[in-house]
This record gives structure tokens, sequence and C-alpha cells, in this order.
């Protein structure tokens, strides 16, 4: 089957690409694609925030990329599907990272009710620690502390640092009361540290046992 | 554990230090107290903590995404193609929403004209009159006593308004958010 013009655009190299629609605004974008349903326009939106989604997700999801991936375009879909009813009264991004977090919501009560291995998988053990603590180890074992926090709590650190999110919007994606995102968060960071700084504990007891 | 170890511990957790500061000083020169640094400098556990706390918030606010996907953008896109949209402004559970709530507030202007004597007049009674027909057609057709279309209606009301209030619950999707 042929590949689509806009699908041909996205292939393409960024220098390749139509400039016109690289240099809009995101709401440039999002009018030109639910007013004509411009492929590329919507295109250079995916572009533009897929990775910061996917990085949410990720940590949402405990380090699974592939889990996360799935739910990424999940959240593109939906995106394209429900963009003619986007009322712009919101930024872009924000929008997308509620989408995102329902998406994952939906995602974990399904696998609640219907496979309980992956409750099990989020309580794997930390990787052994060497004396100098390597970055991928860090990140993995980080991964995995989220993982077994609160799935509201998890929420409110994961997007606390994606950078470009402020109280206010966390309050909105997550649909809570500001001063209970800012509890959520308060908690999530100190019982994120307690997990870590736990089995900090346990590998110097290990390494103090002969 | 050590008294001392616990009080790291518990520094640690509660510390609020920004990530920039923790890059530019990883061994705690400028954040940690001055009693638990001079301790640290001569225990190596200590530091092992110290040096493990600072990789995992420098490694929190890091970026986690993967790097931009061209492949990944291909295929939403060509899924996307594939895919019928939403028409604009048309939400099912806005309409349903809509609907039931409209169905509640007639049946409860009916319930009450038919059951409160003396309810107000509206419209010099066309209103009444009406509905005064159309409870008259409805015994006509079904052969229902007065009383039972009053509960049927009120029963209505209450289902059609709980079917409201449940969807009103569930209605905020994400294009109703607010700037």
């Amino acid at each position: 089957m042929a590949r689509s013009r806009a699908v041909e655009a996205v292939a393409a190299p960024a220098a390749a690409r139509d400039p016109s629609v690289r240099e809009l605004a995101d709401m440039q974008l999002v009018a030109r694609a639910q007013s004509s349903a411009d492929a590329e326009a919507f295109a250079e939106l995916v572009r533009r925030h897929q990775a910061r989604v996917r990085g949410m997700l990720l940590r949402l999801c405990g380090g699974d990329g592939a889990l996360a991936d799935d739910l990424a375009q999940d959240v593109f879909l939906r995106a394209f599907r429900a963009l003619p009813r986007f009322e712009r009264r919101a930024e872009f991004g924000t929008w997308l990272y509620r989408i995102a977090y329902n998406v994952f919501l939906n995602h974990t009560t399904r696998t609640r009710r219907f496979d309980p291995i992956s409750e099990r998988t989020r309580q794997r053990e930390p990787a052994p620690r060497a004396s100098h603590p390597d970055r991928g180890d860090v990140r993995r074992d980080l991964e995995r502390a989220i993982a077994q926090l609160p799935v509201p709590y998890r929420a409110a650190v994961v997007l606390y640092y994606l950078r470009d999110v402020s109280y206010a919007e966390m309050a909105e994606i997550l649909g809570l009361p500001l001063g209970t995102v800012k509890t959520h968060l308060h908690r999530a960071r100190a019982r994120l540290r307690e997990i870590m700084l736990g089995w900090d504990e346990t590998d110097d007891l290990e390494e103090a046992t002969p | 554990m050590t008294a001392r170890q616990r009080a790291l511990q518990a520094f640690l957790r509660g510390c609020d230090v920004p990530a920039r500061v923790l890059a530019r000083d990883p061994t705690g020169a400028s954040w940690l107290p001055a009693d638990l640094r001079r301790w640290a400098l001569d225990d190596p556990a200590a530091q092992r903590t110290i040096q493990r706390f600072v990789a995992a918030e420098l490694a929190l606010s890091q970026a986690p995404a993967p790097l931009d996907d061209a492949a990944f953008v291909a295929a939403v896109v060509e899924r996307a193609q594939r895919m019928p949209r939403a028409a604009a402004g048309v939400d099912l559970r806005a309409t349903i929403l809509f609907v039931a709530n409209l169905l509640a507030v007639v049946c409860a202007a009916y319930v009450l004209s038919w059951a409160v004597p003396g309810a107000p007049e509206v419209a010099g009674g066309a209103v009444e009159q009406a509905l005064a027909a159309a409870q008259g057609a409805a015994a006509d057709a079904w052969g229902l006593l007065p009383g039972i279309q009053g509960h049927l209606a009120g029963g209505i009301a209450v289902l059609a308004l709980g079917v409201g209030l449940l969807l009103a619950r569930r209605v905020r999707l994400p294009h109703t958010l607010r700037a």
C-alpha cells in the first residue's frame, strides 16, 4: 500500500519537512488540523510532543518501554479522534498529558482486574549496588521505585519532573485540587527516597555480613 | 544502624536541594549540615549513600524520554489516517447528559402540575392544558390510571436525573479543560 503524503513527510529528515508547518505554534497547528484535517499539522504535533508523552508513560509504567510506547500510540490516536472537539482553552500539551494519564489509569484498571502478574512485576528487586552508582542502574532502580508508589503519587512525581508542567497544570491533568497535588507530591518524594534509601541500607547490611 | 546514619537518612529524605546544586556539588559541601558532612568524609558507607541519593535525584530531574523517533511518529500518523474522527461539537456523552436532564425537567414539571393543587399557571395554562391532553392520551393509549402515570413519570424523572448526574461526573473530558 502506498504511504500517504503525511506519513512520507513525517519519515523525511527534519530539513526536508515543510518549513511552514515546523514554524507554527501548537495552537496554529491544532487549528489547521481541526479545520482541514491537515495530516501534516497533526504529524508535527505528534513529533513535537511524542518524546515527553512517551517519557511520562515510561515512568508511569515502571520503565516498561514497550508498554509505554503502546500506550503512547493510543494517546495520540485518541487525541486525533477528539481533536475536532478540543476547545483550545488549555495548552495542547496539558490536554495530551491528561489523555495520557487517563489512558494509563484505564490500563492499570484493566491489568489489575485481569493480570495480577503485572502487579507482581512492579515489586521486582533492585539492581545490586556497585561502590560507584552506574547511571543505568540508578535509572532502572528509580523506575522500579516509582512503580512502587500508589498511582496518584506516581503521577504527581512524574509530572513534577517533566520540566514544562506547572502545579496548576498538574492539578488539571490529575483532576485534583492544587493543595492535594502539592500534598501528593511532597509525600511521593518522601516515599520515593524512603524506598531507595531502604535498598541502600539492605545492601550495606549485606556487604557488612561475611 | 548508628544514630548518625539515621540522621543522614532523615536529612536526605526531607531535603529539597535543586538538581542544579546537586550537579554542581555532589559531595554536599554546600547543602549537607556541617556535622553530617564532617562525619561523612570519614565514612565510606555514608559517602555511598550520598552518591546514590545525588545520582537518583539527578536521574529524576533528567528527561527519561527516548529521543525523537520518526518511526513512532510515522506509525501514529499512518494509524490515525485510517481512523474516523469525531464531528466537531458533537459529544455522545454530553448529548445523553443534555437529553437526560431535559427529560428529568419535563417529568418533574408533569408531576408538579398534576400532583400539586394550585401549582402556578404557566403561559396562561397552556402548559397545563397540553399536559392534561398528554395525560388523557396516555390514559387512552395504555389504560393507565392517573396515579400510576404520576408514579411512572416520577420514576422516569428520578432515573433520568440519576443518569444525568452519573454522566455529569464522567463528562469532564480533556477537551473541556480550561487554560
